[in-house]
């Protein structure tokens, strides 16, 4: 039996879903002649209000993404603010993606020893901000910067830094923080309402970005031992599957992946690796992600995962508008763009 | 050359001679540079149909970076970019046959695994494949220029010493020859005479 605050925080989650883009949007969108048209149409949505406030002279990808990116913060932090107490805290580590994902942007600057400000990090509402990202930009090396992490639930991030050192790519520590990351994750779904389903949309996301990260580690030649050391533990996939890819050339990995239940993923990365087209293997797998919990979201509406549907999906919407904005300052055509947007 | 100026004496011919060998000696050294720099930039040439091949490296790796940059997003993209050091060069003049060649050297590579994401990664191993051919590219293209330049500059030079200067000195050494061969029969029939009127004295 679910709670009324449960019950509530679903119905929310469907009636903030009808603010999502839908199919006619992106038509439209897609359609649109200029980047102009395209933000004109947007003020109508949920980004009005902060697309407003950039002057016209600062309409750029730059600007507009960052206006993309804190309307997707203010959906995941308003949805755990209305979050019963029971899986608020499991929400609000969902959201550490975030922090995760600043983290990331912190460290590849230290790693190269590059100048990083505040401007480049996605803005995360202070209360929420459990990470002294200024202390982490004004640290001087990359070595520094973990040792901020040290005193927060990231503390882990430490134990790879001797394989982070003998690889000298900062790939390992992305790995590894992703690693913490979901493991968090997972070790939470098991306190859910509707667990099943819940475990079955976080399942999906793990196990694909497992299969991604699988594949960035050995397209660089990194060792078994190593990818399997950061790694995730499996959800649909066997562990036998997971240590089979690490030890795997890279163009076969498909072919181990066509024995598990990811069968039409294993088809399109096939596709694009026999035909050397590496860079769409984030984008094929982002498609996955989205055409998992998509089906998720169908097949289970009533339940806690539906929730969750919802934020990934809010996610997915972020990335295809700044696909779209970027899309239309490259010049792409219509067709093009279609390829490249998840709807 | 003037032809008038030059006093018509044995010295002069002689030196002239001499100046004669000496640009024929310089011509040949000049002809020598020109055959050798001819096969130099023949040598280049050869290298240089990879022009083509470099600008198809560039186009699909900018088609790839513009997809990248499309499905992963501007924040994404110059994040990630940020996780690899720049690459360093440095421009190294050379002297060869006395012409100043231009060369770069690499003095730091940038490596494209430090480029985070699967997608980003693969392309900057491309980008910097076709950055190396580029630079190595116009080092060459650069070298072709100049010694083209200086080939050239060395058959101007050869020309102008086989159609003009060596004519007009041995004109002036055929004239000054012929002007002394004028002149000693001048002498000869000069002498000839005067003995013929100091006989018919005497007699």
């Amino acid at each position: 039996m679910k709670s009324p605050a449960l019950i509530y925080l679903i119905t929310r989650a469907h009636g903030l879903s009808t603010h999502l883009l839908i199919q006619d949007d992106y038509k439209t969108l897609i359609k649109s002649k200029d980047l102009i048209s395209l933000v004109e149409y947007l003020l109508k949505s949920d980004y009005g209000s902060e697309i407003s406030k950039i002057p016209g002279e600062r309409l750029n990808v730059s600007s507009l993404s960052q206006v993309i990116y804190s309307v997707l913060i203010s959906r995941f932090y308003h949805l755990i603010n209305i979050a019963p107490s029971d899986v608020k805290k499991f929400l609000e580590l969902y959201a550490e993606r975030f922090i995760i994902e600043n983290i990331k942007r912190i460290l590849r600057a230290k790693h190269s020893s590059t100048k990083i400000s505040s401007e480049a990090l996605i803005p995360i509402p202070r209360e929420y901000a459990l990470i002294n990202f200024p202390a982490m930009i004004e640290s001087i090396t990359l070595q520094d910067s973990l040792e901020l992490l040290k005193a927060t639930k990231y503390y882990q991030i430490l134990d790879w830094l001797s394989l982070y050192r003998k690889y000298e790519i900062i790939t390992i520590l992305e790995s590894a923080l992703d690693k913490i990351y979901f493991e968090k994750i997972w070790k939470e779904t098991d306190k859910l309402p509707d667990k099943r389903e819940t475990k079955m949309i976080i399942g999906s996301e793990i196990d694909l970005r497992n299969i991604n990260m699988i594949l960035d580690l050995r397209a660089r030649d990194i060792s078994p031992e190593t990818i399997l050391s950061v790694s995730f533990k499996p959800v649909r996939l066997r562990d036998e599957d997971i240590n089979q890819m690490s030890r795997a050339r890279f163009d076969t990995i498909p072919d181990i992946l066509a024995r598990t239940p990811y069968q039409s993923l294993a088809q399109r990365l096939k596709e694009a690796i026999e035909s050397k087209k590496l860079e769409k293997i984030d984008y094929i797998i982002a498609d996955e992600i989205y055409n998992q919990i998509k089906t998720i979201m169908v097949r289970y509406p009533n339940s806690f995962s539906f929730v969750i549907g919802y934020l990934i999906m809010t996610e997915i919407e972020a990335h295809n508008l700044i696909a779209l904005i970027t899309a239309k300052e490259l010049g792409l055509k219509e067709d093009e763009i279609k390829e490249i947007l998840h709807t | 050359m003037s032809v008038g100026r030059v006093a018509a004496t044995k010295g002069v011919l002689q030196r002239l001679r001499e100046q004669l060998k000496f640009i024929e000696k310089g011509k040949n050294v000049l002809k020598m540079k020109r055959d050798q720099l001819a096969g130099e930039i023949n040598k280049l040439l050869v290298d240089i149909k990879r022009r083509k091949e470099v600008e198809q490296l560039f186009s699909d790796a900018y088609e790839s970076l513009k997809y990248a940059y499309t499905t992963l997003g501007y924040d994404t993209v110059v994040s990630a970019a940020s996780a690899v050091e720049l690459m360093e060069v440095r421009a190294l003049p050379t002297s060869v046959m006395g012409v100043i060649m231009p060369d770069v050297e690499i003095v730091k590579r940038s490596d494209p695994k430090q480029v985070p994401l699967i997608t980003l990664y693969s392309i900057a191993e491309r980008l910097h494949r076709a950055v190396e051919e580029a630079i190595k590219l116009a080092v060459l293209e650069a070298k072709i220029e100049q010694l083209s330049r200086e080939l050239m500059d060395t058959n101007r030079k050869v020309n102008a010493l086989e159609k003009v200067v060596i004519p007009a000195y041995q004109s002036l050494i055929r004239y000054i020859e012929d002007r002394l061969n004028e002149e000693a029969l001048e002498e000869f029939f000069i002498t000839k005479h005067v003995r013929d009127i100091i006989r018919v004295r005497r007699e």
